[in-house]
Order: C-alpha cells, then structure tokens, then sequence
C-alpha cells in the first residue's frame, strides 16, 4: 500500500485528499506545515508527497528544497497542489524541487490518477468521464 | 481565584464530537496527537480540567480555556506526562555524545571549550544527567573544557538543584557504578552530587524572554529546552526561539521535548536528523 | 533567487545576537517604521525579531506595517507576515477587512488565512460574507475554513447556499459540509 504524506495548513483540505486517497487504497499521513512534513518524511517511509506552498513556520517551496538537498528523501515524488495560479508560482515550483504543480482545486480522480502514476501503483483503465 | 465546583456526581461527558474538536485543538497547539485509542486517556484529564474549572460541559470549558492562559497551562501539564529524574529522553544524551559532539568539534576549529545550557533546569536532574553521562560516555571528555550553564526561573527549583540531592526513584535509572562515583549517600533513601560537580555547573536564574542583553547566556553549543516551550502561547514560543537563536554559537544544537517539535515553535532552525534523534541547529 | 536555502542564509549578520538588540531596541522605543525598515531587508533571526516584535508592539502603525507586506513575492516572508498578522487578535480585523475585496484573489485568500486564526466573532462575519458573495472558488473555500473553526449555527442556512454556485467542485461541497460539521449540523442530511 503506498504512503502517501499530505503537507497542507487547512486541515479540511488534509481531510479532503486523505478520503480519497484512502478509498482509492493508499495509506495517508499528514502535516500541517512544512517543518512537520520534513520531520515526518525524515522518519517515516513515503512514497509520495503532496505539497501545499502557503504554510505558516516553512512554506512549500522552503519545504522543497529541503527535501531536495537532503539524500536520504530527494529522491521522492512531489505534487504541488495549491492556490497560486500564476506562471511564475508554477516555475518556482519546479525550480525549488516539485515534480507536478496543480492548482487547487484538484479534481479528485486526478489526484487519484497521479498518487497512482507517481507511486507506480496500477493506473486507472479507462478515462474518468 | 477559585470557582465553584460542579456539584454534579457525573463528570461531564465527551461527545465523539467534541473528542475529534479538543484532538484537532491540541494537535495545532502542541503537535501532539490523540488517536481514537487515547480516548480514556483524554476524556478523563479533559473532564477533570472541566470540574475543576468549574464548567459543566466541554464547549463551556473549551470557550474558557481559549481566554485563559493559565488554564491553558493547566491542560497541558495534566494532557503532558512531567514527571523530572535522571537519564530522562536517555537517547538525546546518546545522541549528545555520538552525533552532536562531534559535529560541535568539528566547528570549534581550534577552541576548547564547549558551552552547554539546560534551561529550564528545574531542580537539577537535567544538568547533572549531562554531566554524569558525559564523564561516564564521552570519551573525550578530558580533551575540552565543557561548562555546564542551568537556568530557570523558579529559584526554589535553582535552590534545589544547587544542593544536588536526589531520591533513588529519581535515580533509578543511573547505573549504580555511576552513582558510586559522583553521588554520596546521604542515608534515607536520598543521595547527594558530589561537591566537585555541582560546583563545576553553573547555575543561574533566568527568564528566557528576559535574557537578550545578558553577555552570560552567549555562545552555546548545546542548548536543552525540553518541555518548557509546550506551555507557552504561540507569539511567546517564536520570542523564545529567538532568544534560544541569539544564544547560541553557529552550527550549535538545540534539543526540545521528546513530544514537542519546532514546528510549532519557530522557524528559525534547521532540522537534523541523527541516528539517536531529530533536533535543530542554527545554521553555520 | 537562491534555489538552495543555505544560500540565503548568507546575510549573517542578521542572525547576530546584535540584530536581535537592534531590534529590541526599536521595539521599546515604539518604532514601527523601524521595524518595517528591518522587516523588508532582513532575513533569518533579524527578520523574524521583526515581526514579533510588531505583532507585541500592536496599535494601528504596526499593524499597517504588517499588511503591507501581506502580498510580498517572497513567500515565506509572505506567510511569517499572515501568522504574525493573526497573532495580533481582533485588533487586526479592522486592518484586513479592505483586504477581503482586493482585486487579486490570492489576496483575499491571505487575508482569509489571517482570519481563521483570530477569535473574534467579527472573523466569522467576515468570513461568511465572503462565502456568499465571491465569485471565486478557492477564495470561498478558505472563508468555509475559516467558518470550520469561527462560524455559529445561525450560519448555518447561508453556508448552504454556497455549494450550488461553485457546482462543479466536489472540494467546495466537501469544505461546507466539514464546516457545518465542526459547527454542530448533522452532515448529510443537512446538504444532500
């Protein structure tokens, strides 16, 4: 089952994303800022992370690049899901160390889709109507 | 000021509800989580804060708790186990001597001495826990000079942690051969540190919110924080950051309670993880 | 702009213990703009030292400050400034209100962000005014965040008029429905 850490300070959209991963059978954990999701991906095994950018005490982007220069986790997948909609929020991004960039809010079959792309689980067949 | 005590002989119940609301409130504040099977544990230490508070349910409780500091204290000492003795969080003085030392000394470049600050020191066991195990499990121990700084605010705690004497429950968890070498019987039950080493830790009253233009609490190496933060009201956690920031050397360590992490604290630290420990440095 | 944090790091002078007295220095002489001045070119220690001590000064030149910065680029300097902004409390609402109408939604969402940590009931007022009204679905869901924790059941009736407008969005249904939760509404069938 893969382990999915949900870094994100609205604890309803934590709750949102962990319902629908769950029923699409991932394991979910979750933080509520990015030091906490740094602490936890230090000791924790996951498969995936979901970021979200705006978080008080170490936002998205800090959060990535932590992860990026650390070796024991750099090399685990991340999506930035989040409410900055313009192009330079998306290259930043990538330039601080996501893999994807959604802006909310995210269609949860796509969630889905991509926990299951991302984490080599077995896609969906079929395109979602 | 005392208020009246539910008179009522049923503790107030907790609904399924109001347990998921009190565990999301605590979990913000303190990072600290209940899950389902914590249940008796919560509901019976929250209904006890609502008794004594003198409230008959949990929403009039939690409305009250949101304005007064002192309950807020009140929950957090009773939801938080504190109980003080030697050889507490043993794996922080682990990680003392086979992670964070030798990161120390790598940064010392020449120097000799380290500085290490226990604050809050309460009444003693924390300092003396650092000195015991450093002597009996740093090999290097003869090849620095380490000054040993505790604090607190409380000068009864700083009283008693000066004259140095313990019982065996506080005790029990320091080998005996250690004991043998750095306390004395005292008969009764009660064992005292040996003179040389409590005089060789410097013990000092201080307000961690106070102390920014005191040249005495600079340059530390390692800095012991541990379940002091937890009390404190956000705006008052990110000052004493601050100051635990100011006053350390660069590249220096800070290690927190075992249940409290600096994600609700301050953002001015980077996180290291060891083998032994997760703790904070200030960067170099 | 640095990609690696430690790069960032190299204004070292601000994490000296002098830029925390620095700023304490201008904190107890009340000097706000002082302290803006220190907030906009700092980083790390002297930065943060900053804000605290705005947000411990209070009173109107402070708190102007602050928003000031609400919309910075920088982004951890933008979020530092919305937790500090909350930890003002109620005096802060007054200041955020013009915030809830500003052009660029993200805008609003900050100022929602600030909102959800002050307990006020004015927050919630706020709050759900901006879930009837605005026409954007993310700015709407932070107000049912807000409301999760600030809102009263006399809401109750407004906040379901919310979902219908955004119908499309299964994350909106969701956020009204934990809000009306936490408020104490049955869920479901409450909503449909």
């Amino acid at each position: 089952m893969p382990n999915v850490l949900v870094i994100d300070d609205s604890s309803t959209t934590r709750m949102f994303y962990r319902e629908t991963l769950e029923a699409a059978g991932f394991k979910v954990d979750e933080a509520l800022n990015g030091l906490e999701g740094l602490e936890k991906t230090m000791t924790e095994p996951f498969d995936l992370l979901i970021v979200d950018i705006n978080m008080p005490k170490m936002d998205g982007l800090t959060f990535l690049r932590e992860l990026r220069r650390r070796d024991e986790i750099r090399g685990l997948p991340a999506i930035v899901i989040s409410t900055q909609d313009r192009p330079e929020d998306r290259i930043k991004a990538h330039a601080s160390g996501a893999n994807v960039y959604f802006v909310k809010p995210i269609d949860p079959r796509i969630l889905v889709e991509y926990g299951r792309l991302m984490t080599g689980a077995p896609l969906m067949s079929g395109h979602p109507s | 000021m005392a208020l009246l005590a539910n008179r009522s002989d049923q503790p107030p119940d907790l609904t399924d509800e109001d347990f998921q609301f009190f565990a999301d409130y605590f979990y913000r504040r303190t990072g600290i989580q209940f899950a389902a099977n914590k249940r008796y544990f919560v509901d019976r230490r929250v209904q006890d804060r609502i008794l004594r508070s003198g409230r008959t349910n949990f929403r009039d409780y939690f409305d009250f708790l949101r304005r007064d500091g002192a309950e807020y204290q009140s929950l957090v000492n009773a939801m938080t186990v504190n109980e003080t003795y030697f050889y507490r969080e043993l794996y922080q003085l682990e990680c003392l001597v086979k992670s964070i030392l030798p990161d120390v000394i790598k940064a010392l470049g020449g120097g000799r001495t380290i500085r290490i600050w226990s604050m809050p020191c309460s009444t003693g066991e924390e300092p003396y826990s650092i000195a015991f195990y450093l002597l009996e499990h740093w090999r290097l121990v003869d090849d620095y000079e380490i000054e040993i700084v505790a604090s607190d605010i409380d000068t009864e705690a700083l009283g008693k942690a000066k004259a140095g004497r313990y019982n065996t429950r506080s005790l029990q968890h320091v080998p005996q051969i250690t004991l043998n070498k750095y306390t004395t019987d005292e008969g009764e039950g009660m064992r005292r540190v040996v003179p040389a080493l409590r005089d060789s830790i410097r013990f000092t009253k201080a307000n961690l919110l106070d102390i920014h233009d005191d040249s005495a609490f600079r340059d530390f190496h390692v800095v012991f924080c541990r379940n002091m933060l937890i009390y404190f009201d956000d705006l008052s956690r990110r000052e004493a950051g601050e100051a635990l920031f100011a006053s350390m050397a660069k590249g220096g360590f800070i290690c927190l309670g075992h249940s409290e992490s600096m994600s609700r604290i301050s953002s001015l630290f980077e996180l290291r993880k060891f083998p032994e420990a997760i703790v904070y440095q200030k960067p170099l | 702009m640095p990609l690696i944090r430690a790069a960032s790091r190299a204004e070292t002078s601000d994490d000296a213990p002098s830029a925390l007295t620095a700023v304490r220095e201008a904190a107890r002489a009340g000097d706000a703009p002082k302290l803006a001045e220190i907030l906009a070119g700092g980083h790390g220690l002297a930065r943060e030292a900053a804000l605290t001590s705005l947000a411990r000064l209070g009173g109107e030149a402070s708190i102007a400050a602050l928003i000031e910065f609400i919309g910075a680029e920088d982004v951890s300097l933008r979020n530092a400034v919305i937790e500090t902004l909350s930890s003002l409390g109620a005096p802060a609402i007054a200041f955020i209100e013009p915030v809830l109408s500003d052009a660029d939604p993200n805008l609003r969402i900050y100022a929602l962000g600030v909102l959800e940590n002050i307990d006020d009931p004015r927050a919630a007022a706020l709050a759900l005014r901006v879930a009837l009204g605005d026409p954007h679905v993310n700015v709407c869901a932070a107000a049912a965040d807000v409301l999760a924790r600030r809102g009263t059941l006399e809401m109750t009736a407004a906040l379901q008029t919310v979902p219908p407008r955004f119908p499309g969005h299964p994350f909106i249904r969701f956020a009204v429905r934990a809000a009306l939760q936490k408020m104490g509404q049955a869920a479901d069938g409450a909503l449909g």
